[in-house]
């Protein structure tokens, strides 16, 4: 907690609350003191930029300048393709459990594919109600999501046109991803749903499916 | 009786019981897979250990009996490397597929991993391949690589289905659960074994992927199926229910329910059948969606020739699938404000019933039905008397309170609908039956899963049901439905039946069978009108959850069928 002014000196009360306030003192009254304050900062920073040798100058000119984001900035959402292009995503739902915003929407269905078995007939990211957090990320145990594409969501018209889809969300590119790296993406650690896991491969692969098993 | 000490506690048990049982029934939890309390014994999974004095090993507790003088340690630190060394044998080949695995949320081994386990597996080799996603018939779904061989499923087959489909086949790390070649897993309790199933193994094929467990929230209610009244819970998501799994009740249905029962949930939101707006019937024959308000000037132009002194011509057709308060209500309402010389019980069409759970009378409280006439002394018509007053024109006018109808046979039905066509009908349904599509003026009804109420068994044991889902479109419950009749009479503030505890305490007023039954202390087993209530009991399990009311139980698992007969309304 930080400090309390308890001006009055009260006890906290039956429920422990402690009531204070602030009385104004003269020079509160008069104002002037503290705009006077409040100008010597601005003046100060005025003469450091003019003619000191660090300026304090933050403004950047957008659009011609652009601040470089970091490494592990979090972007727009992608979901990653499968070698055949198709999303690696099993629909296990831990995203959306995740998710603090309540944006993502999943519909599961069964696969053809009898080694998939489980797959996202819809998958839906409201980057409206997205809070940019990266816990779907991290919950997600097949790095199926990612938020490494650089950008920011597009601007859109209208509501509905904030819902990304599954195909659009498996167009965009991680941002040092090219067409042909991306073929060759790793593939993910473990194919769920095949069931047929070789644990002597290493890197814990089931393992960073479930959590520990 | 014997004396043990479970873990320094001493209790004195029955001679003869379980360790295991013993142990839970006194809140002492061991692990187990295989054991359950209402299956025979088989002691595979091994997860059960205890220390036992003076025994040189470690002892499966689920199949020692208690003996005097016994000196059991549950949490010692040799039964917790044993339980950590099982976990671990348990999981060698286990597939870990939990991203897309129904059971994950609800799984004993995710549970028993995470309180026993908790390391990583030491097996270098690969795992044994198996067959995943095999239907074992309609309704059960086999993946091979995650069963663990308790033989839960192969027990209950044998011991309460009688019907031995399911066996185990193979040896070793190969054993599979399976059925024979040409034998699909088709019994009206199929879905059971998906319930006993520990693990991800043995899922529903209806529940396949629909909602992972933990999204679901849950309200427990009482099956609409039968007359049974079997005791389940309604688990639901965004106002849609997910799928219906039954709670144990020793005096109902243990803890199993048919598949039939299970199902029931799939008309509340049938999109082709399902009414949630009024509807009138137009010259053409064709119906259109009204207002509520034109729906009430409707019913107040219909019902009109019936209020105060008339030659009497109105009936009122109660469904035994409605509660017994929604049935109290209307009653209460054809009392109160109108003159209504002919009440009958109406009802779904007799189905099939056996000797375990099912009975041959579809319809949840027939008995509530019959109770509330009674306590009105009302004489109820049956469905074929109120045909013919129908026909005769005796009857001119009828509210229905749900659209159910059943009579001897088809031919029955369609003169039955051919009467409600020619007759004035105020028809409160769920969904378009056949009785809905022949009545003049539709208003849409809430299921039992959208409202609060008491279900009356065939064995008379009264239960509630709590609402699970808000009302779909512009439903409105029995309750609601009456009120909205009483305010198109004109009755407005005089009408005091606005809620569950009112219509109950007009039923209760008139009826000694409920001195002493509170509506909202009626406890997860409900309570049996019969024996406890005309003592004035309550019943011993009234505050008690469902589980306290299993383990508390004293009678040994045993085989449904010899504990309670089917009644006698079939």
């Amino acid at each position: 907690m930080s400090k309390v002014l308890d001006i009055h000196g009260s006890k906290p009360n039956e429920e422990g609350v402690t009531e204070v306030g602030h009385e104004p003192t003269t020079a509160d009254r008069l104002y002037v003191p503290a705009i006077a304050a409040g100008l010597k900062t601005t003046i100060r920073h005025f003469f450091k930029n003019l003619i000191g040798k660090e300026k304090y100058t933050q403004t950047i000119q957008y659009p011609d300048q652009k601040v470089e984001y970091p490494e592990r900035f979090r972007g727009m959402h992608r979901l990653v393709p499968r070698e055949d292009g198709t999303s690696r995503c099993v629909a296990c739902y831990m995203c959306q459990t995740a998710c603090p915003a309540r944006c993502i929407h999943i519909v599961a269905g069964e696969s053809e594919d009898p080694s998939i078995e489980k797959y996202p007939v819809v998958f839906e990211i409201d980057e409206l109600r997205c809070v940019v957090c990266g816990l779907c990320v991290e919950a997600c145990p097949c790095d199926a999501i990612r938020m490494d594409t650089g950008y920011h969501p597009k601007p859109v018209y209208s509501r509905e046109d904030a819902d990304f889809g599954k195909a659009d969300l498996l167009k965009n590119f991680g941002r040092h991803e090219t067409e042909g790296s991306r073929r060759t993406a790793r593939p993910p650690a473990t194919a769920a749903g095949t069931g047929r896991v070789d644990r002597s491969s290493g890197d814990g692969g089931a393992g960073g499916a479930t959590g520990g098993y | 009786m014997v004396k043990v000490n479970i873990d320094g506690r001493d209790l004195e048990v029955e001679a003869g019981t379980r360790l295991i049982k013993a142990a839970i029934d006194a809140g002492i939890d061991i692990p187990h897979y295989c054991w359950h309390p209402r299956l025979s014994v088989a002691a595979n999974c091994r997860m059960c250990l205890v220390e036992v004095e003076k025994a040189p090993k470690l002892l499966p507790s689920c199949e020692i009996p208690v003996r005097d003088g016994m000196v059991v340690r549950t949490a010692s630190p040799r039964v917790l490397e044993a339980r950590q060394a099982v976990m671990e044998f348990m999981l060698l080949n286990h597939p870990i597929d939990c991203p897309i695995c129904d059971q994950a949320g609800e799984c004993k081994l995710q549970d028993y991993y995470m309180a026993h386990d908790r390391t990583g597996s030491r097996f270098a080799g690969l795992k044994v391949a198996k067959k995943k996603a095999q239907p074992l018939g309609s309704t059960v779904m086999l993946d091979e690589e995650r069963c663990i061989n308790c033989t839960r499923c192969v027990r209950f087959m044998d011991e309460i289905a009688h019907r031995p489909l399911l066996g185990q086949f193979d040896r070793g790390d190969r054993a599979v659960i399976g059925v024979f070649p040409g034998r699909p897993l088709e019994d009206p309790y199929s879905l059971n074994v998906v319930d006993i199933c520990p693990v991800g193994a043995l899922t529903s094929r209806d529940f396949r992927f629909k909602v992972r467990a933990w999204f679901l929230k849950s309200a427990d209610s009482v099956c609409p199926g039968c007359a049974r009244g079997c005791n389940m819970r309604v688990d639901h998501y965004e106002n849609e229910i997910q799928r219906l799994v039954p709670r144990d009740n020793d005096a109902v249905n243990q803890g199993w329910m048919c598949d039939e029962g299970r199902f029931t949930y799939r008309e509340i939101h049938d999109p082709k059948t399902q009414i949630t707006t009024p509807h009138v019937r137009m010259a053409s024959g064709e119906y259109s969606p009204i207002s509520w308000e034109a729906a009430r000037q409707k019913v107040a132009e219909m019902l009109a020739p019936f209020v105060g002194e008339t030659d009497g011509s109105l009936g009122l057709a109660l469904s035994a699938q409605q509660t017994t308060e929604g049935i109290t209500a209307f009653v209460e309402l054809a009392e109160q404000l109108l003159q209504v010389d002919a009440y009958a019980i109406l009802g779904r069409a007799e189905g099939e019933g056996d000797d375990l759970l099912r009975v041959a009378d579809k319809n949840p409280n027939r008995a509530g039905a019959e109770l509330v006439l009674e306590a009105y002394s009302i004489f109820d018509e049956g469905p074929d008397l109120l045909r013919r007053g129908l026909e005769e024109k005796r009857v001119r006018a009828l509210i229905m309170v749900g659209g159910d109808y059943s009579a001897g046979d088809s031919a029955d039905v369609s003169a039955w609908t051919a009467a409600l066509a020619e007759s004035k009908v105020i028809c409160f349904a769920s969904n378009w039956t056949e009785s809905a599509r022949a009545a003049s003026l539709v208003l849409p009804l809430a299921s039992y899963a959208e409202q609060d109420g008491t279900f009356v068994n065939a064995q008379g044991r009264m239960q509630r049901i709590h609402r699970a889902l808000k009302p779909l479109g512009g439903r409105k419950t029995a309750l609601e439905a009456a009120t909205f009749t009483a305010e198109a009479l004109g009755a407005g503030a005089r009408w005091r039946i606005r809620d569950f505890g009112a219509a109950f305490g007009e039923l209760k007023k008139r009826t000694g069978l409920l001195r002493g039954v509170e509506p909202l202390k009626i406890g997860p087993s409900g309570v049996s009108l019969e024996a406890d209530v005309a003592d004035g009991v309550q019943g011993p399990d009234a505050d008690e959850d469902a589980l306290g009311q299993m383990s508390s139980s004293k009678r040994p698992p045993s085989h449904p069928t010899g504990s309670s007969s089917a009644p006698s309304h079939a």
